[in-house]
């Protein structure tokens, strides 16, 4: 080859490494392990790089990673968990109540990453991918390879479980309870 | 996105587009119809704040977490020893072959194309490919390096410097690009030969065109057209690379690689059936250079 990969890698990483804050942090609330989301990461970056020839530039390489990504968890699962199909999760008596417990002001991000980690993992995966790394409805559809319908029924039974959780917190600990409800229950 | 026909005020009911509505998914129809019910409703507003508030605490502590440095590290580390799979080397008797069949592709989806009878390139998929518009930017380049260098079989046409500068038909390249002809061998060195530089014609667009050529069968075209109305600016193309602040486009059509860049009046292209690294490469060293070129031009 007359020119080396220089000009290669430096646009991959010019249009790929903007994004490996996202992908390391979806990474490791998918897998609840820093070590295994270091090495997944590094692992999907390294197939993105491998098949850099084929992403047309000006196409959405933020969803193009993550969909890499996605593909190495799930290898990666296979590998050790040996789960191959995955069943909706039942629903929970909670789920079926109408009442919506007040989330409070107060709760702390420890107890919100507890909750978020609590919760299943197919609801916490399109949690991740649409509160916190904003995809559409289609654009996480096409990347788990579900109907948008499923993404938007896991989306809110994993919101709903989230905040019975995190409301679950704020009682036990006392957080964000009115005086008199506090003043109650020392009675 | 489904509208969504209200027919009972019942909050429940709102309640179960609540997250469509959050993640701005429902169809403006049905927003407004959950805008209305929660201006008339408190117990609504209250949820649906306490549920927009969630979804912010989940936002704020997970994007706390941030990649050690030694991921970077690491990565840059690996990116520089892993080979990407690129496309292997290809015969000149293929990329004739394969040339063929690909204009009369251009050719007839343009002409389709022209017609409104088909449309691709869209916007509608997650990974959509290059916009309509950039690719056929870019095709205006590419249809004249297969037309001419290519069927034409001009890349197999020696034509000395001098002979180039003595020409004066309609084919010359004249006073405005004999120029480019030293500048850009300088640039290439000698491990591509310039076979020719001429003007020239294909699908009703005037050309200047630089043919060289290379080890393996590389076959390379500098293609200079003047804009009509065009820009890759004003597409949604987004640059792959910049050469000296030079933004630089990119499309391959089957085995070609076409790289496209502009000046205000000009739009510029190196196709070849090299890789897409080494036509890249071409590409930055041959933009500062023509962009100069065509920019005195301009003046």
């Amino acid at each position: 080859m007359l020119f080396g990969r220089k000009v290669e890698s430096d646009a991959f990483e010019t249009v790929a490494l903007p994004h490996l804050n996202d992908l390391y942090r979806t990474a490791v609330h998918l897998v609840r392990d820093r070590t295994e989301a270091h090495d997944l990461v590094q692992e999907a970056y390294l197939q993105a790089w491998k098949a850099f020839h084929r992403f047309e530039p000006g196409t959405n390489c933020r969803a193009w990673l993550f969909k890499i990504l996605i593909n190495e968890v799930r290898h990666y699962r296979r590998r050790w968990f040996n789960s191959k199909t995955v069943a909706e999760p039942e629903q929970s008596f909670e789920e079926t109540l109408a009442f919506e417990p007040p989330v409070p002001d107060e709760i702390q991000d420890e107890d919100v990453l507890a909750a978020l980690n609590e919760i299943p993992r197919e609801f916490r995966e399109v949690v991740l991918l649409s509160d916190v790394q904003e995809f559409s409805y289609k654009e996480i559809a096409e990347m788990l390879g579900i109907p948008v319908g499923t993404v938007m029924s896991r989306l809110s039974r994993g919101r709903k479980q989230l905040r019975i959780k995190l409301a679950s917190y704020a009682n036990a600990t006392g957080v964000g309870r009115t005086p008199q409800e506090s003043a109650y229950e020392r009675r | 996105m489904n509208v969504v026909n209200f027919n009972e005020r019942a909050c429940e009911r709102y309640r179960r587009y609540f997250d469509a509505y959050l993640d701005n998914e429902l169809l403006v129809e049905t927003n407004q119809d959950v805008l209305q019910h929660l201006n008339s409703c408190t117990e609504c507003a209250r949820i649906l704040e306490d549920r927009s508030r969630t979804k912010q605490l989940v936002r704020d502590a997970v994007t706390k977490e941030q990649a050690p440095p030694e991921l970077v590290a690491a990565l840059r580390s690996r990116l520089r020893t892993e080979h990407p799979s690129f496309f292997a080397f290809n015969t000149v008797r293929w990329v004739m072959a394969a040339a063929a069949v690909l204009l009369l592709a251009i050719v007839s989806v343009g002409s389709l194309q022209w017609a409104g009878i088909v449309q691709f390139g869209g916007n509608d998929g997650v990974f959509p490919t290059l916009s309509a518009r950039v690719q056929e930017l870019l095709r205006v380049g590419l249809i004249d390096h297969v037309h001419c260098a290519i069927l034409s079989q001009r890349w197999k046409q020696f034509v000395s410097f001098d002979e180039m500068k003595a020409s004066t038909g309609r084919q010359a390249l004249g006073p405005e690009f004999i120029d480019l002809v030293p500048a850009v061998e300088a640039k290439l060195g000698s491990e591509y030969k310039l076979v020719q530089g001429h003007r020239c014609v294909a699908n009703h667009r005037r050309y200047v065109h630089l043919i060289l050529t290379g080890n393996k069968g590389a076959i390379v075209s500098l293609v200079i057209t003047e804009k009509n109305n065009e820009s890759f600016s004003e597409s949604d193309a987004v640059a792959v690379m910049r050469a000296s602040g030079i933004p630089i486009y990119r499309d391959r059509q089957g085995i070609l690689e076409i790289a496209g860049f502009e000046s205000d009046k000009y739009l510029a292209y190196v196709v070849s059936n090299l890789d897409r690294a080494a036509n890249l490469n071409i590409a930055s060293l041959m933009a500062p250079v023509v962009y100069n070129h065509l920019h005195k031009l301009e003046l």
